[in-house]
């Protein structure tokens, strides 16, 4: 019965839930799914993570490569984040070119790593005007669960900071780069940045981390980026229902608390796996 | 020969006698009385009516609605239109009336020449190029509106039909004034037909209208005098200028504008500042005879 | 040190200028220009729409953006992603069901502010076009330079230098913000500064339409 009344009438459906401060799956409105994190897991990548936000998967996988860097800028390597939306994890995308989902993801995403000097591209720098790296990094989400954004940022978050980075040199006599040692460094990521996603029911209600049904309701969404120093690195409301201070106040409050969980997770992680 | 030049200048806002009243942009709140029905153009939220296109508000009664200020023409049954045969179907026109959708002229709705009443033939159907092909102007009446908005026209009276040798002119369909007839014989010697979709046919007035004119098929091409042809240019300069300054175009406005111009030359109605002088005075005589 | 405009203070917008009903054949259009950066907009609706793309209950709402010189890229389809949400929550597209509203942008020059050029125009250009909307919106675009000081409405060498630039969306009724889109480094105060300096000029920009439409004579 509640699964036709779902059918027929998902937002009175919904709201039915709302009433009572609590949502079908039975969290409440400012709570966030489990977040799981695993690193390394693409032994062929320079840099991997795997990142679970309730059922909203996300793999990121980097790969490094070397090119020559622009006459403006001779000593800034280049990151290049892509995120991909296969038919795999949603009915909703038909396999071709990138959706226009896709698109607005990816640019989201390369606008954050740029505002937030999450790499300092400097570092990926070999020989000045010759050779530098370049870091693409490949985000495909295996199952899309809403909120995809999020889990994505956390996985390049966790991926960077996986990135082994083999130390190379310009042979001066040949000028071809050759590979000096087996050790690999790690990259120094600068400022961590996660983002936070709400969704807007109904002109008024804010509801923290939306599944695919409640996006699908939604009357808009936000999206705030916070860094570690307690600063914002992107507030992000395209369209959608008007939002008042108290409410915007809210967001940003949940979504620095959100920070600290996510960086903390960060670094038990990666403590763990160097134990 | 001389040539006019004129450097651009900044648009005036010409000289309004006063502020339109009733003027409101969407959001706008029209009123909070709750005893009004809404109409096109507003919305209803918390018990209060707002509009949703920029316009002016019109009251019938109880009912509030918003012109919008420029919109393609919206059909409603007894409109008399002008349009422009646009393809040929099966026992179909289509029409372009200046409408979001082409208008749809059955082969029904049309009188066959002779004037015969008879069902319409297969043979029929293969002769109606001959009747009206693609280019054609037509003049007609709405007779209903389709359920996806689409006008149907009928071209059942004898004053309907193709139109000979004229000037058609574009303009705002919510310029035209709704009045009871849309055929004009100006007593300056040419005819005017005021389309309510803003398209206006003016052509030379023909003499004896007589009724057993092949029910409106056939085009008269005898060769038009260049008095008449004076007439019917200062008539279109006349309108074209009115439709620039935004007044409402009826058979008395376009008379009055055509004797006030009188006293200039065909070609210097072009001019801005001419014509807006010769609105001017049409508009003094308008307002002086209270219409 | 900041470059300094010379044509008004920081705290002022550039001179603006609009002009609709330009183009013959689009149902509504208009242009819009902040200072020295112009933005054309023709809007076709509500018209025939491919049976994959139609909606059952409300209108489809494309918009198409179109940069100066290049092809467009990922940034454009974010451009007409924020755009389209934004016209979408203002147009009543419940009033035409299975139809397709068509917004066609194209940037004629960029001296700073492209995106709040964009939304305004965009939305002088519905209005041209009478369709159904529930408010109008007023964009403003403003720069926090390093010093921490606040440049509304900047100019593209402004941008540069700037820390961050904020772009927000008010719309006319409650003047509450519908869109908000930032790049850069800022603290939440001094979000909260940038929103209120931009809020009073998005009241004033909400007031001018009105201004600009043609008055028809009854």
């Amino acid at each position: 019965m509640a699964a036709d009344f779902k059918t027929a009438q998902p937002v009175e459906y919904y709201r039915q839930f709302l009433k009572k401060d609590v949502r079908p799956d039975g969290r409440e409105l400012g709570e966030i799914r489990s977040t799981i994190v695993n690193i390394g897991s693409i032994s062929t990548a320079e840099g991997s993570a795997l990142v679970k936000l309730g059922n909203t998967t996300v793999i990121c996988g980097i790969k490094a490569e070397l090119c020559t860097p622009t006459n403006d800028e001779p000593k800034k390597g280049f990151v290049v984040p892509n995120v991909d939306l296969p038919p795999l994890c949603s009915p909703r995308f038909r396999p071709g070119p990138p959706s226009e989902q896709a698109q607005v993801v990816s640019q989201f995403i390369a606008d954050v790593l740029k505002d937030s000097k999450m790499v300092n591209h400097e570092d990926l720098c070999i020989a000045e005007g010759k050779i530098v790296w370049v870091l693409y990094c490949d985000m495909m989400c295996l199952d899309y669960d809403g909120n995809v954004i999020d889990a994505c940022i956390i996985s390049l978050l966790a991926a960077l900071r996986n990135v082994a980075l083999p130390s190379i040199e310009v042979d001066e006599e040949t000028a071809k780069p050759k590979l000096t040692s087996s050790t690999s460094s790690t990259m120094t990521v600068q400022s961590l940045p996660v983002s936070t996603s709400f969704a807007i029911f109904d002109n008024s209600i804010l509801i923290a981390d939306p599944t695919n049904e409640e996006e699908n309701l939604a009357t808009g969404v936000v999206t705030v980026v916070t860094n570690e120093c307690g600063e914002l690195c992107a507030l992000h409301k395209p369209g959608g229902s008007s939002l008042s201070e108290s409410q915007i106040q809210e967001c940003v409050k949940r979504s620095f608390s959100r920070g600290d969980e996510i960086r903390k997770l960060l670094d038990e992680t990666f403590n763990s796996l160097d134990r | 020969m001389a040539v006019d030049i004129r450097l651009p200048r900044k648009r005036k806002r010409g000289e309004l006698t006063s502020e339109p009243r009733g003027l409101v942009s969407p959001g706008d709140v029209i009123t909070s009385d709750t005893g009004f029905m809404r109409g096109h153009g507003t919305y209803m939220e918390d018990d209060k009516l707002h509009a949703s296109v920029a316009g002016v508000v019109e009251r019938v009664n109880k009912l509030i609605c918003v012109q919008p200020l420029k919109t393609r023409y919206n059909g409603e049954v007894g409109d008399v239109v002008v349009g422009r045969i646009t393809e040929v179907g099966q026992k179909r026109w289509r029409v372009d009336t200046n409408s979001r959708l082409n208008s749809i002229l059955m082969l029904s709705s049309v009188n066959l020449p002779g004037g015969e009443l008879r069902r319409r033939s297969a043979e029929d159907e293969l002769m109606m190029r001959q009747y009206l092909s693609e280019g054609d102007l037509i003049s007609a009446e709405v007779q209903s509106v389709f359920s996806d908005g689409a006008l149907s026209l009928h071209t059942r009276s004898l004053k309907y039909g193709k139109l000979g040798q004229g000037i058609l002119l574009k303009v705002s369909p919510s310029l035209v004034k709704r009045r009871k007839t849309h055929f004009h014989n100006l007593p300056c010697g040419a005819s005017v037909i005021l389309g309510n979709n803003g398209y206006i046919w003016i052509s030379p007035t023909v003499e004896n209208e007589s009724s057993d004119t092949a029910g409106g098929f056939i085009q008269n091409l005898e060769p038009v005098s260049e008095d008449e042809r004076g007439v019917i240019a200062r008539l279109r300069n006349c309108i074209l200028g009115l439709a620039e300054h935004r007044l409402m175009l009826y058979d008395t406005s376009v008379l009055y504008t055509y004797e006030t111009s009188t006293k200039y030359e065909i070609h210097e109605l072009l001019k801005p500042d001419v014509m807006e002088e010769v609105i001017h005075l049409a508009r003094l005589k308008l307002e002086q005879e209270g219409t | 040190m900041t470059s300094q405009r010379a044509d008004c203070g920081n705290l002022e917008l550039r001179s603006q200028s609009c002009e609709q009903n330009l183009l013959s054949r689009p149902d509504g259009s208009a242009t819009y220009c902040q200072g020295d950066t112009s933005v054309i907009v023709a809007v076709y609706g509500p018209a025939e729409v491919k049976q994959s793309k139609e909606f059952l209950d409300k209108a489809t709402l494309e918009v198409i953006f179109k940069p100066k010189v290049g092809i467009p890229g990922c940034s454009e389809k974010f451009q007409e992603r924020l755009i389209r949400n934004t016209c979408e929550t203002i147009v009543l597209t419940a009033l035409h069901p299975r139809s397709s509203i068509n917004i066609i942008i194209q940037v004629m020059h960029n001296a700073g502010s492209l995106l709040s050029c964009c939304v305004n125009s965009t939305c002088m250009a519905l209005l041209d076009a009478g369709l159904p909307m529930s408010c109008l919106v007023a964009a403003v675009t403003c720069s926090l330079s390093c010093d921490g000081d606040i440049i509304l409405d900047p100019t593209s060498q402004q941008e540069k230098e700037a820390k961050a630039i904020l772009t927000f969306v008010f719309e006319s009724r409650d003047n509450e913000i519908i869109t908000s889109n930032t790049h850069g480094i800022y603290s939440i105060k001094q979000y909260y500064s940038c929103v209120e300096a931009c809020r009073k000029y998005g009241f004033v920009s909400c007031q001018s339409p009105l201004g600009t439409t043609n008055t028809v004579e009854q």
